[in-house]
């Protein structure tokens, strides 16, 4: 049953990258940009003429190889007030095992984890939008991702920032029948707004603790597809900020819209919508005013038996609310 | 009979009017979308019929998700209020909301958010109206001189907690604080002077428990199999998740929140979801073309 998995013959490598963007006219350019291997940032010249002002796309290419454990990338994005930024990778996150595997029992981020955080500031008025493809964590491999985003806060004369924040992972090489057989998955999301956090989306998956018997293991293992099944391919959407109002009531309207009788066996895609209200600190220039705004974001979420269909469900769902900010070239170049 | 023991007896009590009879927290959901007809390969009993296996999965699953996500709140708070004495009622308030807030950040599911919510108050209000001691009580009873000294203690004890759990009560009127399940349990469990450990597990158990009540009414088990499972599959469950989720708190090590600090949410002691395919069918409750809770 075990199958040996080819893990790139290299050292664990850290690796950090920013990106500062500001809009200048009708344009944005990169004030900064910078990383070291293996991260690579590149931001393709738009060839096509598009009527969408101060957009700019980034592509994060760190991922082509595959991530092994112990590797750690840092990224830190900054958007200044209005502008836009798609965040694309090309291709799934590979992550592989580390070689000295890490111990199972004791839960806690070993050394051996594949380890990604970002860091993002996003200004008033502007947009971050990311659609990376999914993470597809590798049997035996353990990965933690964190992101935090910090939108600058609505203001008496100004908007405030948006996030529209797409997470996904499969269950693994599905196509080598491996499913659900990475020891850990993490991921934490957290959006702040001013000084305030809306969401604090944190996501755990790892087998089981308890014995390390080897009779267990195969027990162990199908406890975490049991509970996950029949589906193989999770995604989160998080919708936060005035440039994603739109959107989030496009899903609010199809999701009211449905009706759900009883079935004999669950659908091949599943998906829920929920608004998410928050309260936050109007600045109106006084200090300390103490009052409060509510505004409201949304989460979507899909699951599907394969990742092709959550692709093309995402796909077709954000069109045109995603298009509207984006413009339909930049859009094109997402969920290929 | 000491205290831990006594207050289990009166806070397991089927009939505590704390709303919990109209939640399912997703049960309902999860056999509309016809989800027991997949089989649970970890769970197979060649002997079990379908029903308790799929049952038994589904407490499983919710069971080890709201003990990731809302035991560590659930103890926070508890020891929020335990410390209430010496850290004087405003700090104590602040902190049950940062908790609170914190929390709602965390559950990220419309439904969930509102059944934790109408639950939470619901235990306040149990406790103001139910638990709270009688003022007639000192003038009836005032033979007890001999242990005056310690009782004083009790007593102002009790009534700064009747007077925090007052003030949160019309915090959460006003939409200042959420008042979620998790942290007005922990509330509740302080003021009555129940242990940590003690407070956790029941926490835990009457999770399950209202799992199985709604399992009764939704006529996917009998009375009779809900206690077998209760005595002798969800004991151990209860056991496993409490001591588990020991460790998890909810609250950071130290420093201020607005440095960028990656350990507090890459530290494994922070609370997490873990059954994303359970938060869609919990959300997608309202969606079911005839429903007969509320979660």
């Amino acid at each position: 049953m075990s199958k040996s998995t080819l893990v790139p013959a290299r050292n664990a490598i850290h690796g950090t990258g920013r990106a500062k963007l500001v809009g200048f006219g009708t344009t944005a350019s990169f004030a900064e940009l910078s990383y070291t291997y293996p991260l690579k940032l590149l931001s393709p010249r738009q060839t096509t003429a598009t009527n969408i002002e101060r957009l700019a796309i980034l592509y994060n290419l760190s991922y082509g190889g595959g991530l092994i454990g112990g590797d750690q990338l840092a990224l830190t994005l900054e958007l200044g007030s209005d502008v836009k930024l798609l965040f694309l990778t090309q291709g799934s996150t590979k992550i592989f095992p580390s070689r000295a595997r890490p111990r199972l029992a004791t839960g806690r981020a070993e050394v051996g984890d594949t380890r990604q955080r970002l860091s993002a500031t996003i200004g008033s008025g502007a947009c971050l939008v990311m659609l990376p493809d999914p993470v597809t964590p590798f049997s035996h491999s353990s990965y933690s991702q964190v992101q935090i985003f910090r939108l600058a806060a609505p203001t008496k004369d100004t908007a405030g920032g948006s996030i529209v924040l797409l997470d996904w992972f499969t269950s693994g090489r599905m196509s080598r029948g491996e499913e659900w057989q990475f020891d850990r998955y993490r991921s934490a999301n957290e959006i702040w707004i001013g000084n305030e956090r809306v969401a604090s989306d944190v996501l755990l998956l790892e087998q089981p603790p308890s014995s390390s018997s080897v009779d267990e293991t195969a027990k162990k293992i199908n406890r975490l597809r049991d509970s996950l099944a029949p589906y193989a391919c999770y995604a989160t959407l998080l919708l936060f900020g005035p440039a994603t109002h739109a959107l989030s009531k496009e899903f609010a309207q199809r999701y009211d819209g449905l009706s759900q009788m009883q079935r004999k066996v669950p659908e091949d895609l599943i998906w829920s919508y929920s608004p998410l209200e928050y309260k936050t600190s109007i600045n109106n220039g006084k200090r300390n005013s103490g009052q409060k705004e509510t505004g409201v974001g949304a989460i979507v979420r899909v699951a599907a038996k394969d990742t092709e269909s959550v692709r093309q469900w995402l796909r077709e769902s954000l069109r045109a609310g995603l298009e509207a900010q984006i413009g339909r070239n930049a859009y094109s170049k997402a969920f290929v | 009979m000491d205290n831990d023991s006594y207050l289990l007896l009166l806070l397991s009590d089927g009939n505590l009017p704390t709303g919990s009879f109209v939640s399912s927290s997703g049960l309902e959901s999860y056999f509309k979308h016809g989800f027991p007809a997949i089989e649970r390969i970890s769970l197979s009993d060649p002997s079990a019929s379908q029903a308790p296996a799929s049952i038994v999965g589904f407490i499983r699953d919710s069971l080890a998700a709201y003990a990731r996500l809302a035991l560590p709140f659930a103890s926070d708070a508890h020891n929020t209020m335990e410390n209430a004495v010496e850290k004087g009622k405003d700090a104590t308030i602040a902190g049950l909301q940062a908790l609170d807030r914190h929390y709602e950040a965390m559950s990220l599911n419309h439904i969930t958010r509102r059944a934790s919510k109408a639950q939470g108050v619901a235990l306040l209000t149990l406790f103001s109206k139910g638990f709270s001691r009688p003022t007639w009580l000192d003038a009836f009873n005032p033979s007890q001189m001999d242990a005056i000294g310690s009782r004083r203690k009790e007593e102002a004890k009790q009534r700064l907690s009747e007077t925090v759990v007052d003030a949160y009560k019309l915090m959460i009127r006003k939409g200042e604080a959420p008042g979620h399940l998790p942290i007005c349990w922990g509330v509740l469990s302080a003021a009555l002077s129940l242990s940590t450990g003690r407070s956790k597990q029941l926490f835990l158990f009457l999770y399950a428990r209202s799992l199985l009540s709604a399992a009764i009414r939704l006529n996917a088990i009998g009375p009779y199999a809900a206690q077998q499972l209760l005595l002798h599959v969800i004991r151990q469950m209860v056991d496993e998740e409490a001591s588990n989720c020991s460790h998890l708190t909810s609250l950071p090590s130290e420093g201020p929140p607005f440095e960028e600090d990656w350990s507090r949410l890459e530290s494994s002691s922070t609370p997490a979801t873990t059954w994303p395919l359970g938060e869609i069918l919990a959300a997608r409750h309202d969606l079911q073309h005839s429903r007969i809770f509320n979660s």
